[in-house]
């Protein structure tokens, strides 16, 4: 048996095997470029029971990040100040909230995130603080707690009211009105007696019997108003056709007009012709006339030239 | 013997060509271009027409007539070259187209139509001698209508009416006498009308 054991290989085995537990620890614990954190800060009104530290933050549901500190905002004491850790991958916009949001019936509590416009500007940290700041809505419970307080408000409103409608003096008036109204159904009741339903009866027959003569008659009213919108149609067709007639004779008395214009102005012209032709008839006319004047008065000037000349002055 | 028949028959009638007459003088009165109207820097676009005379039937004639005393006679040796009536009218449409009131001046005759017609009646235009023929004088009187042809309505009217003494006891100087009359009528129808025109 060889008890000679290499303390050379034993050491360096020993520092290989430290070494590889470093380098697997490290790659463990190192975070990768894709889960690279963001802090945040919120701030709510309300009280975050059942919020505690590394409470899961999710968005649509989906775990993006967690709860890393919780505390009361030293500027307003009223609020709750949490800061989470969110993966920068995360799509977080001015138009983000948070909301508180009950785990179940285990009494935790997460803080989902909602985003309302997918094309807001991103979530800048303002100068006051530290982290950027993603707004806060009230929890279901929170709002369930105010609608609660205001339906009791007006349910007690109402109770009031209600007290005051039916005062004593209101319940004497009641009692009045359903004492006349039972008076009102009294006579009605009276003035419905046995004949009084047989004449209404008849009345509703009458009315039924004169609905039906109606019924009949108005497909008799139908074809009336039929044949009238035919006759009218007609009337109209008539009165197109007087309109169209008067428009041709409209047309013709033009034409008429322009002949007569015609025949006006050939008549004018024909009138001016004669006129001369009567003046040149009337100077020959004249002339005529004083040669036989002057053969009335010594026919035998026609040869002789007998009748003594009275001279003219100059002559 | 029937020869003899013909030549007496011949020898009456060529006696008849033995009758002399004295010579004839043919008068023609040409007025001379008005420059009464000072004539218009645009002239109306309008029509006028000028009607023939109306005359009586001795302004009708060529023969020229005068009165001596209530008498009337014609000239046996003078005569218008052209009838009174017509030379009157002529003178009328002359004075009118030169005074340039309007800018178509058209005569009776024409063929187109007018706005306005003017109508003229001679009622004397004849040369007077008193009974003696010891003085003479030649006297006219025309009344002037401007008619709208469209109303056939007189517009207005004017009378023309003056003597003038003759420069002779002949038919010339009542010639000369009735031409200068002619003259001042034409020249007063003109400014009546450039007048009647600007109203």
């Amino acid at each position: 048996m060889n008890n000679k054991v290499n303390y050379t290989f034993v050491g360096i085995s020993v520092l290989i095997g430290f070494s590889l537990l470093f380098a697997f620890t490290y790659w463990m614990l190192k975070p990768s470029n894709d889960e690279e954190m963001q802090k945040y800060l919120i701030y709510f009104d309300e009280s975050v029971f059942g919020l505690n530290l590394d409470a899961p933050v999710k968005f649509r549901g989906i775990s993006v990040g967690k709860v890393v500190d919780l505390r009361i905002n030293k500027k307003n004491t009223q609020q709750v100040q949490v800061t989470v850790e969110i993966r920068k991958s995360t799509p977080i916009n001015e138009s983000t909230v948070a909301k508180l949001t009950a785990q179940g019936i285990t009494g935790l509590t997460y803080i989902n995130l909602t985003q309302h416009k997918h094309n807001a500007p991103p979530l800048k940290k303002r100068e006051d603080d530290k982290y950027p700041v993603i707004k806060s809505v009230p929890s279901f419970f929170e709002n369930f707690e105010n609608s609660l307080g205001e339906m009791t408000a007006e349910l007690s409103k109402t109770l009031q009211k209600t007290q005051k409608l039916f005062d004593e003096k209101n319940q004497e008036e009641l009692s009045r009105l359903l004492s006349k109204s039972a008076d009102v159904m009294e006579r009605i009741d009276t003035m419905l007696d046995d004949n009084t339903i047989k004449h209404i009866h008849s009345s509703a027959k009458n009315i039924d019997d004169i609905t039906y003569k109606i019924d009949k008659l108005v497909p008799n009213i139908d074809a009336f108003v039929d044949k009238t919108v035919e006759w009218e149609r007609g009337i109209n067709n008539s009165f197109d056709s007087i309109k169209e007639t008067y428009l041709q004779m409209d047309d013709k008395m033009q034409n008429m007009a322009n002949s007569f214009e015609d025949a006006k102005n050939s008549f004018e012209t024909l009138a001016r012709e004669l006129e001369k032709t009567m003046k040149e008839s009337q100077y020959l006319m004249i002339d005529f006339q004083e040669s036989v004047d002057s053969l009335e008065k010594s026919p035998s000037d026609i040869i002789y030239k007998k009748r003594a000349i009275h001279k003219a002055p100059g002559e | 013997m029937k020869q003899l028949l013909y030549i007496f028959v011949s020898v009456v009638l060529f006696t008849a060509c033995s009758t002399t007459y004295p010579p004839y003088s043919s008068y023609d009165i040409e007025l001379k271009s008005s420059a009464v109207v000072k004539k218009a820097k645009a002239c109306s676009k309008e029509t006028l027409r000028v009607d023939n005379v109306s005359t009586s039937q001795p302004l009708m004639s060529t023969k020229m007539y005068y009165v001596s005393g209530v008498e009337s006679y014609s000239y046996t040796v003078s005569e218008w070259s052209e009838r009174p009536s017509e030379f009157i009218t002529e003178a009328f449409v002359t004075a009118l187209q030169k005074s340039n009131v309007f800018c178509n001046v058209i005569s009776a005759d024409s063929k187109a139509k007018s706005h306005y017609l003017l109508e003229s009646r001679v009622d004397t235009f004849m040369q007077y001698y008193n009974e003696a023929q010891t003085k003479s004088y030649a006297k006219i009187s025309v009344s002037f209508f401007l008619i709208d042809t469209k109303t056939q309505e007189i517009i207005a009217h004017m009378h023309f009416e003056k003597e003038e003494p003759c420069e002779s006891l002949d038919a010339k100087g009542g010639v000369k006498a009735l031409k200068k009359l002619l003259q001042e009528a034409s020249n007063a129808l003109a400014l009546w009308i450039a007048g009647e025109e600007c109203k």
